[in-house]
Order: C-alpha cells, then structure tokens, then sequence
C-alpha cells in the first residue's frame, strides 16, 4: 500500500512539475501588430448619409488592393484585417493584426481604407468612403508592419460625398 | 374512468391506515456514541425524510409496512445504510451507527429516477458535491463547485457534462438545471444563472451524465444538475459564513490593470428551526468582487427561504423561495494578449448591467397508500436584466422572461418487483424583450413514465420514456425520448450499469427570435430552427475495496454520443445576409470516465481523482468537434496532520482545446482570440477546527497557487491566483 501511494504521489507531483510552464505569456512573442489613426470626416457631420444608410463602417486594411467588395471574404481569407466593431463616430480607430502561420513578415498592407455597408448584403455591398492616401488625390500610401510593432499615425480622412475611386471592379 | 380512479384511491387511503408504522431512532457517532445532529435520514424509494435533533433523535410516521431500506448521510460522516422490517401499526426503534470520513461517499440520489436511490441502484454515471466539499473549499458560486466534478467543464456561464457543449456565450444550455428539482434555467435565453443560487445552503449536488430528456425533457441532452438545499433543522441553528481575500497582481506589467491587489468579499448568513408542523430556513448573503480584470467588478445579493408544513403525517407542503440581484461591468473579451485584463478600447465602460432572478415553487408531497405517493409541483422563475445605456441608444438591451412550470407526478409500486414513475409536465416560457426578441411564448407539454423492474434480486431493469410538445417548432414539435437502464449488482462491492436513451433540447427563444446587432453584424431571427437532438450510451462499473483497512471506491464508465442538428451561429446569404441560429452540426462523442477515492497509509492522506478522456468529432467538418477539451483530470489530496488540521489540494487538468472558431479570429473580433493552452490549477488551502466554545472553522485558501495563465474560453483569462480568509460559525 505504501509503495502505490508513493507512486500515486509521486505521479501527481511528476506531472505537476513537468507541465506547469507558467501558462500564457504576453511577453513571449508579441502575437499581433498594431494599426490605427486618426479619422477625419470631410464636411463634418453634416456631410455623413442618412444613417439608416450607414449598416456598418469600418476600417479595412488589405494586403492588395481589393478587385472586388466582398470585404467579409477577404478578410476571412486572411488577406484584409478590419476593426473589430463598426466605427461609426468615431475620431480613432485599432486594428489587432495576428501574425498567424502564413502571415509574411514583415507585412505589407497596400490599401487601408474605410468602407461603408449600404446594403442588406453583408458580402457585397460595401463602398469605399476613405483611403489612407499619400495626396489630395487619394492615391493609396502602403503601411509595413512586423510582429509586436504599433502603428499609429495612419490616419485616414473620410468623404461621404465625394469619395475616393472605387477598386472593385 | 377518473371516477373509477378516485374510488380506488380512497379506497387505498382508507385500507393504507392499518399498513402503516412509525420509525424512532437516533443517529450517533459510530466511536463515541456521540449524537449527530443534522443527519438526513431517508427511506429508499419513498419520499419520507426527516433531519436528526440536537440530541441525534428523529422520528419518520405514517412509514408504509414492510421491508424498508433506511439511508442515513451526514456532513463529514460515511453514509449508513440500515434494513429493517415494519409491521402494521408497529413502532420500530433503530439506533444507527455514523463514522467520520473526511471524504465524500457516493450513497443516496434523487434526479436519476425522480425518487430516493441508492447509487448502485443507478443505471448512468452520477457524481455528487456535498455541503461540506463547498464549503472547504470557499466556493461561493455554482460553476466554481462544478470545476472539480469529473466529466465536467465549464466554460464562462456556460456547462458542459462530457463535451455536451462548445461555447455559444452561455446560450441555449444541453444540461438541465434544477433547484430543490425546480427548473431554473432562464425562459428567453435557456441559460445558467450561477449566482442566483444560495450555495451557503446547499446539501449537495447531484450531476447526472447523458441523455436525461426520458424523465426531464428538454435541455437535458448532456445531462441534468440538481442543487439540492439542505433540510431545515428541527432545532434552532445559525451559520454564519464570512470571507475576505484578494487577487494577487499578476506577474506581467501590462497585466496590472491597478498597482494594489482587487479585493473580494462574501457573507453568508442562514437561520433555521421549527415550530410544531412549520420548518423554515431562511438564508441571505452578499459577494463583493473588484475581480482581476478591469470592467469586470460584481456586487451580488441574494436571499433564499424554505418553508416546510407538515399538513398531516401523509402530506407535506413545502414553499422554496429565491431572490438574486446582480449588479456587474459587461466584461466580453480582452483587448489583446498584452492587455488581458483589460477590455476592448471601444468599451464603453460606463455600461452596466442589473440583472434580476427570482424563483418561487411551490411543492405537494402525498402519501396515498403504502404503494402510492405524488408530488404537485409549481413555480415560477424570472429572470429580467438591463443595461445603462438609455433605451433610446443603440446599445440599449433589457430583457423580461418568466417560466411557469407545472408538473404532477405519481411514483406506484406495483408489487416487490414493479416501481412506475410517471407524471405530466406543462412548462410556458414568456419573453417581454422589447429591443431584441419582441414579445414570445414557447409551451411545452408532456407525460412521462418509468418503470423499474426487479428481475432478480440482483438485477434491475429500467424503462421509461418521455412525450413532449413543443409549441414553437416548425413542423410537428412532438419528441419522444426513451430510455433503458440496466444495473446488475454482481456483489455487495460491485455493481455494473449500462443505459441508452435519446434525449433533446428545443431551441429557446432568442435562438429563434432574437434579431440585434452584435460586434457589428445584424444577428437573424430563424423561426424554422428545430430542437437539438441526441442519443447516449452507457457502460460503467461500480466497486467498493477494502484497502490498507480502509474503503476504497471505484467508478468507471466508457460512454458515447450522438447529436444531432447542433445549433450554432452561421452567416447566411440568401435574400439578406446576417449570423442566424442554424441547425448545422452533427457530433460524435466517444469517450471513458475513470473515478477513486479512498484513503493512504490509514488516515493521513485521503485521495479524490477522476478523469475523463474524450475524442469529440464534428461529423460534417470531419475534424475535432470546437471548444472542447480531450482530457481533463481532477485530483484532491487531503492531509490530516493534526486531530484539527487539514490541508487539501486540488489539482485540475484540462487539455488544451484542439480547436476553435477561426472565424472569431480571422474576423478580427477577438484580437489574439487563439492563444491557448492547456490548464493546470492547483487550489492550496488549510482548515483549522479552533477549539472555542462557538464551533468555528478557519479555512485559509489559495486558488491557483502556481499562478499560472491560461484562457477558459476564447479572449478571456481564467481566474488568476485568489488567498483567502474564510470563517464559518454554526450556533445550535
């Protein structure tokens, strides 16, 4: 009896000792990267739409530049990153970025613009409202991001009215 | 037909007056001979109880003659179980014979058949918590006394009896829960409310694993709990139950969300006693946590009372009553890995949620005849809740939901061999959810029977099922769940089981209606969902060893099941596109339980251990069935150094969870919502019985001693280290 006691315990203490690592570790490696700005709304908020028009609004962040508005696809292919929830307004925005197995690194994200979902539509119905641009002329300024690196000063300003071209085809 | 019936029951209510006899008896200490008060003594198979006085005395009357079994338990005692024979009109007076175990003995059960058994008796896997397992290890709430149960995960409000369920934010629960055998899951959501329960007061728990819908009906398709509360005492008794610690801060810098350790306190205060035919118990407590997480403090009140009137030696009133107010933060999930305790930037932390619970039931217990006995049952259970944000804001939610449950059940021997239990069940679920469901009722209604058929002395058959309708399912809502158990008692060490039955769970009402915005999407109604479904199967073995001269006991159980249309969130394009409610996954669950106890080198270190390994499958992804765990261990070691010393330990185990919902990830919802691990905890306290005049337990705890991090469910860090002080008084 007293041997299988001796056992048991030693079996308990065995697997406590050779298991217990501390657990999860924040420090370890940092996991994701940080995007976020500033957002600017062109006109005010005199200029936004009629909100029952404004489903949702987001910042999305793509590592190409988008051929077509299935913004939801994208992003559960992995190839476009958004905010977690709308950010309707809004003055800043973050976007958590997990440098999961396939991510490249460092991470090039062409196209970083806000989009609108106007329709019922979830896939399809989304138009694009701001880029973070490198002119007046909305032309598209990319962002390179590594692990546990935090980008805030990509700012991008919205134009309900007069928005920028549309990438979808 | 009905006045056939009431003929034959006055008839047997008028011959049943002879066949009656009366028990007297006294339950002491087996080594001393002291009297032990407060030991429940029950008769098997009949509803008959009582609770032993100061001086260890009790009487049971108006006992149905014949050969009765009379199971006696008490708090820090080894269950008796005592024969004796009762002749009509006779007083037969039996002395019973206690001894003090440290470690809780599975004897007696009442969910596995609706009446008093003893667990070689039952056909599936039980396992029981009892009040004093609760109360050393100063658990003040349901899902922290259902993390030590093997068999069992908890995962947020959400509990899981052998991988049941995944994760679905506590929505839609597969395991029944029961307090003093009245439902109390919440009539819009079909959720747990883990604080609306006075555990102070529990006697014990009993879970009951697998397909349990023959006897109980939906949502106990992974199993039934039943929280049982103790009995009131026949003499006059106050405890009082006080503790106070804190969260140690945790070892990472950008964890500590405050630079002193959150505080958190509870007390516990319950009276009882008995005048003439009127037993009451009245209970009422308070928990104050400011949590290891930010946003994600509680203020928690609650009350409870139970009133028992002896309306004559055959019948038996009883009124349970239950009042919860909960005021917390809306904690959802981290920020991110790196600030894990600290919730999303976009939290509006101003946001509060007042959530309410009360339950009122009402019970009629009747001894009919020697063969015959029912039980009335009613209650009432709300569940209302809502936020701070105005309600002309968009994050505006509130919710209004009452059940009302009725049930009339009838347990008939019919002979040595037969015992029948069956009964009606009428259950109206009425939603008032202005923002999200609208107005909606769900009613269910069912019979049920069970037979249990000796047929040998050592072997019993049982077989039963039950018909419900359910009122809101698309096509016919009619479920039949039938259930076959069998258990063979091959010795008085050892018993085998093996049982089979089908078991379901209807869709609740916010699966179905709820219609709201959630992180950004437009969460569907889908009025078409139909109800879960499931069978499961059993084999197990129960043995009882004598080693070392002392006992030892086993269980073992290989187990599996089958479920069907699992609902789950989906996005769905058709004619809009939007997260609906949809019945998508099949699930298969195989998996064995293997469960010891007993104690080491005479008493000096008692062991508790059980574990479950599993092999969840989804059956239309082809891979690992999400959220789930395939293995967990449990293990309590008890050391008694001392004659009023004890230190416990308890060590869990759970695997890491293979897989998740990648969509939750991908979709950005959940930053860092993959980082996982597997779980170790190991809970360290010390008891000390201080030798003062008032009897006075100390209870020193540290709760995940090793302080170790790990996540329970997706973006949200498991409990981090907690010491505390506890204090427990018990005035007679």
């Amino acid at each position: 009896m007293r041997l299988y006691g001796k056992l048991l315990l030693g079996c308990v203490l065995a697997l406590l000792l050779s298991h217990c690592d501390g657990g999860l570790d924040p420090t370890a490696l940092p996991p994701t990267a940080e995007l976020g700005g500033r957002l600017t709304v062109r006109g005010g908020s005199e200029s936004y739409p009629p909100r029952d028009s404004i489903l949702d609004l987001r910042v999305v962040a793509f590592r190409t530049i988008p051929r077509d508005s299935s913004i939801i696809a994208a992003v559960l292919n992995g190839q476009a990153y958004f905010t977690p929830t709308s950010i309707l307004d809004s003055t800043h925005y973050a976007i958590s970025i997990p440098f999961t197995e396939g991510t490249p690194e460092p991470l090039r994200l062409e196209y970083i613009a806000v989009a609108q979902q106007y329709g019922p539509n979830v896939f399809r119905d989304w138009r694009v409202v701001g880029v973070h641009a490198s002119d007046s002329l909305w032309t598209p300024k990319a962002v390179v991001l590594r692990r546990g690196e935090r980008r805030l000063d990509v700012d991008i300003t919205i134009d309900f009215r007069n928005p920028p071209p549309q990438p979808f085809r | 037909m009905v006045l056939r019936w009431l003929v034959a029951l006055v008839l047997s209510v008028g011959i049943a007056r002879a066949q009656f006899g009366t028990i007297v008896g006294v339950v002491v200490e087996q080594s001393s001979g002291d009297p032990v008060v407060g030991a429940t003594i029950r008769l098997g198979g009949l509803p008959h109880g009582a609770v032993s006085r100061r001086d260890g005395s009790f009487v049971l009357r108006r006992v149905p003659a014949g050969n009765l079994t009379l199971l006696v338990s008490a708090v820090g005692y080894h269950p008796a179980e005592q024969h004796i024979t009762l002749g009509s009109g006779d007083t037969v007076r039996v002395r019973i014979g206690l001894r003090s175990e440290s470690i809780a003995s599975q004897a007696v059960v009442v969910s596995a058949a609706r009446r008093v058994q003893s667990v070689q008796e039952v056909s599936t896997s039980v396992s029981l918590v009892d009040a004093q397992a609760i109360a050393e290890r100063g658990l003040t709430r349901l899902d922290e006394v259902l993390r030590y149960v093997p068999g069992v995960v908890v995962t947020g409000s959400q509990v899981s009896i052998r991988g049941s369920s995944g994760f679905s934010y506590g929505l839609g629960s597969r395991v029944l829960l029961l307090l003093d055998n009245f439902p109390v899951l919440s009539a819009d959501n079909g959720d747990m409310s883990f604080d609306a329960l006075p555990i102070a007061d529990v006697e014990r728990i009993e879970i009951v694993k697998g397909a349990g819908s023959a006897l109980y009906g939906t949502s106990a398709l992974g199993g039934v709990i039943n929280v049982l509360t103790r009995e009131e005492s026949p003499s006059p008794e106050l405890r009082i139950r006080a503790l106070g610690g804190l969260w140690t801060l945790p070892r990472f810098e950008t964890w500590r969300y405050r630079s002193d350790p959150p505080r958190l306190g509870a007390f516990d205060a319950s009276a009882s006693g008995a005048f003439g035919p009127l037993r009451l118990l009245a209970a009422g407590g308070y928990r104050s946590d400011e949590s290891y997480r930010d946003y994600n403090d509680s203020r928690r009140w609650y009350s409870f009372g139970k009133v028992t009137y002896e309306l004559s030696s055959a019948a038996q009133l009883r009124l349970v009553a239950q009042y919860a107010a909960d005021d917390r933060a809306n904690w959802l999930n981290w920020r991110s890995l790196t600030y894990a305790t600290l919730p999303p930037l976009t939290t509006d932390t101003t946001d509060r949620i007042d959530s309410r619970k009360l339950l009122l039931g009402l019970e009629q217990r009747t001894i009919w005849s020697p063969a015959l006995f029912t039980i009335l049952r009613g209650s009432i259970f709300r569940t209302w809740y809502t936020n701070t944000v105005p309600p002309d804001s968009s994050g505006h939610v509130s919710a209004d939901a009452t059940q009302y449950n009725a049930e009339l059940q009838a347990s008939y021997q019919a002979s040595e061999q037969l015992n029948v239990t069956s009964g009606a069940n009428l259950v109206l679920n009425a939603v008032e959810s202005p923002y999200t469901q609208g107005r909606r009722t769900q009613a269910i209604a069912s019979v049920y029977a069970q037979a249990e058929y000796r047929i040998q002395e050592n072997l019993v058959a049982t077989l039963g099922g039950r018909l419900d309708n359910v009122s809101t399912e698309p096509t016919a809502g009619l479920q039949l769940s039938p259930k076959l158990g069998l258990t063979y008692r091959m010795s008085e060490q050892t018993s085998l089981r093996a049982s089979i039955g089908r078991a379901f769970r209807a869709a609740t009402v916010t699966e179905r209606y709820a219609a709201l915005r959630f992180a950004g999407f437009i969460v569907g109604v889908n009025p078409s969902l139909r109800s879960e479904v499931g069978w499961s199967a059993e084999v197990g073995v129960l043995h009882t060893a004598v080693l070392g001269g002392r006992e030892w006991t086993f269980d073992a159980a290989a187990f599996v099941a089958r479920m069907d249309n699992l609902i789950e969130p989906q996005f769905v394009v058709d004619t809009t596109a939007e997260i609906r409610f949809v019945n998508i996954t099949r699930a298969l669950l195989p998996g064995v339980e293997i469960a010891v106890r007993g104690w080491l080198w005479g008493e000096t270190i008692g062991v508790e251990s059980g574990a479950t390994l599993m092999a969840p499958r989804d059956l239309v992804e082809h891979a690992t069935l999400r959220f789930r765990h395939n293995v967990q261990w449990n293990t309590r070691l008890i050391v008694a150094p001392l004659p009023r010393v004890q230190l416990n330990a308890d060590y869990r185990f759970l695997s890491r969870v293979e897989r998740i919902d990648e969509r939750i990830v991908q979709l950005g919802l959940v930053p860092d919502g993959d980082a996982r691990v597997p779980i170790h905890v190991l809970d360290l306290r010390l008891l000390w019985d201080v030798p003062v005049a008032v009897p006075l337990r100390l209870a020193f705890n540290v709760r995940n001693a090793l302080d170790y991090y790990y996540t329970e469910y997706i973006g949200n860090l498991g409990p981090t280290r907690q010491v505390s002080l506890q204090a427990e008084w018990r005035l007679r």
